[in-house]
């Protein structure tokens, strides 16, 4: 059952399209990735979502509705742009913007406290926003995003500068909130985070659908297998073995990474692996999602 | 007014009440202006009203009668000194100020009358001599006149008192009820609106651009309609004015009556109805006017610098204070009391310092609220544009093109 329906948006500045007739739809439950390099059209998609700018063109409907106050309320949102309250303290900050999302204040006050225990901030209740570390603060607006328990969480970019352990922990509060029945939006241009989490994914580059499905259809479709190997011997005898069945081809002292061409079996590749090499290490699989961009948007002057 | 509009107010509110700016524009600004408004002129008014000391070189035998004289009255603004030293050296003296100032008096009396005695002295400020001058022209003319009528044969004493001036004092019938109580509230309201509703229409200016600077914005927008938001922050600021009003009334108050012994007027309900209005009004207007500069900048301190010029507007009336107080009825003062932008401080300084007609108060409380409507939805178009237009100040042609849409 579809939670959120985008339907044919588009949104101009000035003269620039920077999102271009995008339809897509997110799924109750589901940890929904949506994906593309900066200056893609995410943000803007996800603004005109919470219904902070309104779209030029298309409709956007939450739960079957329109959107308006009430996804507002039911819908959370950790905007790309970080930034809080500076002069005021953790505890304000989270009571006050839990009340905006129609908790009542002792309610949003005490869930503040169990969230901020939970990420081993219960002693900076007290403390000013400005006094804390980024990573700490980025926690923080992490709560406030989630406070109100929202059926649908918006997160951008959640682990743009975080260290690996907080982006560990947030990869295990984004699963847990899943978990919880909470469905996720999750919007980054790190690929391989949003690989491991999510189901389906939106890719977008400069504002138009790119790939658009569950990620295991899309590896699928995209048909191709990625080999890396290592090995001694000859590095030609690959080129020469294979030829025209693989592609893109990176060979180095000793190393080889490659594609096995759609139609182009494992299991006849491993068979035919050439005598004079001597492999010392093989991997064999689907390839990341960041190949299959590339490969998707190349000629549309892909940037990362 | 629904609730979010009430958690934003309370929000900015509480959280602005405790900050230092709140504390520095309610009590140390106000301790400023009033010590350099007063302080200089208390200053040179302490200064003056010292009685100077002057050198009597008395030639026509009279000093011990001049002293007796003058030290008789209740209060002089002069002490005499008989001047045992020369006129030269007297002079030197003057010149370097070791002495306030000296006369000669060596002529038959009766001269005095045809011209001045000539008191000289290097002070900085005349008017010391000036008081002293009166004081001494005073008694020496009673002196020569006891004089001329003893040796006449009358009773100096009797003639003065039969010959006391009959004074004439001018008063408007109009204004007989006016006590200068009457002008301090008005004018005092009008001078509190504009003073609080810049320093609350800067927080919200700077408020403003903090939100925008630091992307806080894009949270509560994804919360509540962005109309709530900027309607929230306008009342909260309208709070935190009221509580510095009341503070700066409240001391004003105790002043006036309690220290200065100065009753003020009473006040009318119509009177307190249109103070009310024009408090209210005037703020929201100023506030989101600044509201609507804060959310076109980039940041807060492009708000502060390209919106100068638009900030001064509200403080334009002070600075025709004294065109208006000589003539509140004038056509001009009538007809720019209803340019909204000054209608709060002009209507006051006119009920102040004059009778303004029920009719124009009531016209023009309806003109300021239509156009403070106007301004409160321009700002919040505009801040719904310009809040997430980073990096760049908006043109006025682009704010104009906002605001009317």
């Amino acid at each position: 059952m579809e939670i959120l329906k985008v339907n044919g948006v588009e949104k101009s500045f000035k003269d620039k399209k920077v999102v271009d007739d995008l339809t897509f739809s997110v799924n109750t439950g589901e940890i929904m990735g949506m994906l593309g390099p900066n200056g893609a059209g995410k943000t803007t998609t996800i603004r005109m979502i919470m219904d902070i700018i309104e779209p030029d063109r298309g409709s956007i409907s939450f739960s079957g509705n329109g959107h308006g106050a009430r996804s507002k309320k039911s819908i959370g949102y950790l905007p790309e742009e970080r930034g809080l309250y500076e002069d005021a303290t953790t505890g304000d900050v989270l009571e006050y913007l839990g009340t905006l999302k129609g908790l009542k204040r002792q309610v949003a006050r005490d869930r503040a406290m169990k969230w901020l225990q939970k990420m081993d901030l219960g002693e900076e209740v007290d403390a000013k926003i400005s006094e804390l570390s980024k990573g700490m603060a980025q926690k923080v607006q992490f709560i406030a995003s989630i406070i109100h328990e929202p059926e649908l969480a918006i997160l951008d970019e959640p682990f743009a500068g975080l260290d690996p352990v907080n982006q560990d922990m947030f990869r295990g509060l984004i699963k847990e909130l899943k978990e919880k029945g909470t469905t996720i939006l999750l919007s980054s241009h790190r690929m391989n985070m949003v690989e491991e989490l999510c189901e389906r994914v939106f890719m977008i580059n400069r504002g138009r659908e790119v790939l658009y499905g569950k990620l295991a259809e899309i590896k699928k479709d995209f048909g191709k297998e990625l080999v890396e190997l290592t090995y001694s011997g000859d590095p030609e005898v690959i080129s020469d073995t294979f030829g025209a069945h693989i592609t893109d081809v990176e060979l180095e002292e000793g190393s080889a990474r490659f594609y096995i061409e759609k139609g182009y079996s494992p299991d006849r590749f491993i068979r035919e692996l050439p005598a004079g090499i001597e492999i010392e290490e093989m991997s064999l699989r689907k390839p990341p999602l960041h190949d299959i961009f590339v490969a998707k948007a190349r000629g549309g002057n892909y940037e990362q | 007014m629904n609730s979010n509009m009430l958690k934003v107010a309370r929000w900015e509110f509480t959280q602005n009440l405790k900050s230092k700016t709140f504390l520095i524009l309610t009590v140390v600004i106000p301790i400023i202006i009033v010590v350099i408004g007063f302080v200089p002129n208390f200053l040179a008014f302490q200064g003056s009203e010292k009685p100077v000391t002057l050198y009597v070189i008395d030639k026509a035998g009279i000093y011990d009668e001049l002293e007796k004289s003058v030290e008789s009255l209740e209060q002089s603004e002069v002490n005499l000194r008989h001047a045992e030293e020369s006129e030269a050296r007297l002079k030197t003296k003057a010149e370097e100020k070791e002495i306030d100032g000296y006369f000669v008096l060596n002529r038959p009396l009766s001269s005095y009358q045809q011209s001045p005695v000539k008191i000289y002295s290097n002070l900085d400020s005349k008017e010391p001599l000036t008081r002293a001058g009166r004081v001494l022209s005073e008694v020496l003319t009673r002196l020569v006149g006891s004089k001329a009528l003893s040796e006449s044969g009358y009773d100096p004493g009797k003639v003065f008192s039969l010959t006391r001036p009959i004074g004439f004092t001018p008063v408007k019938l109009e204004e007989e009820d006016r006590g200068i109580g009457q002008f301090v509230l008005p004018f005092g309201i009008a001078m509190m609106i504009v003073l609080s509703s810049m320093f609350q229409g800067s927080m919200v200016m700077i408020g403003i651009g903090k939100e925008k600077s630091n992307r806080i914005v894009e949270i509560v927008l994804s919360s509540i309609d962005s109309f709530d938001m900027i309607a929230g922050k306008l009342l909260g600021f309208a709070g935190l004015g009221l509580a510095q009003i009341t503070l700066w009334g409240g001391v004003g108050l105790i002043v006036f009556t309690q220290i200065i012994n100065l009753p003020l007027g009473p006040v009318t309900p119509f009177q307190g109805f249109y103070y009310f209005c024009y408090f209210v009004l005037g703020y929201l207007m100023i506030a989101s006017i600044y509201a609507l500069l804060g959310a076109s900048a980039k940041d807060v301190q492009s708000g502060s610098q390209s919106r100068g010029i638009f900030v001064i507007v509200p403080v334009i009336p002070i600075y025709f204070i004294s065109a208006i107080i000589n003539n509140p009825e004038a056509l001009w003062v009538r007809l720019v009391s209803f340019f909204p932008p000054f209608t709060p401080t002009m209507m006051l300084i006119r009920s102040a310092f004059g009778e303004v007609p029920v009719w124009e108060i009531l016209l023009s409380i309806f003109v300021l609220a239509g156009f403070t409507y106007l301004m409160v939805r321009a700002a919040t178009k505009v801040f719904r544009f310009g809040m997430l237009m980073y990096g760049k100040d908006m043109s006025l042609s682009e704010i104009v093109r906002w605001a009317s849409t």
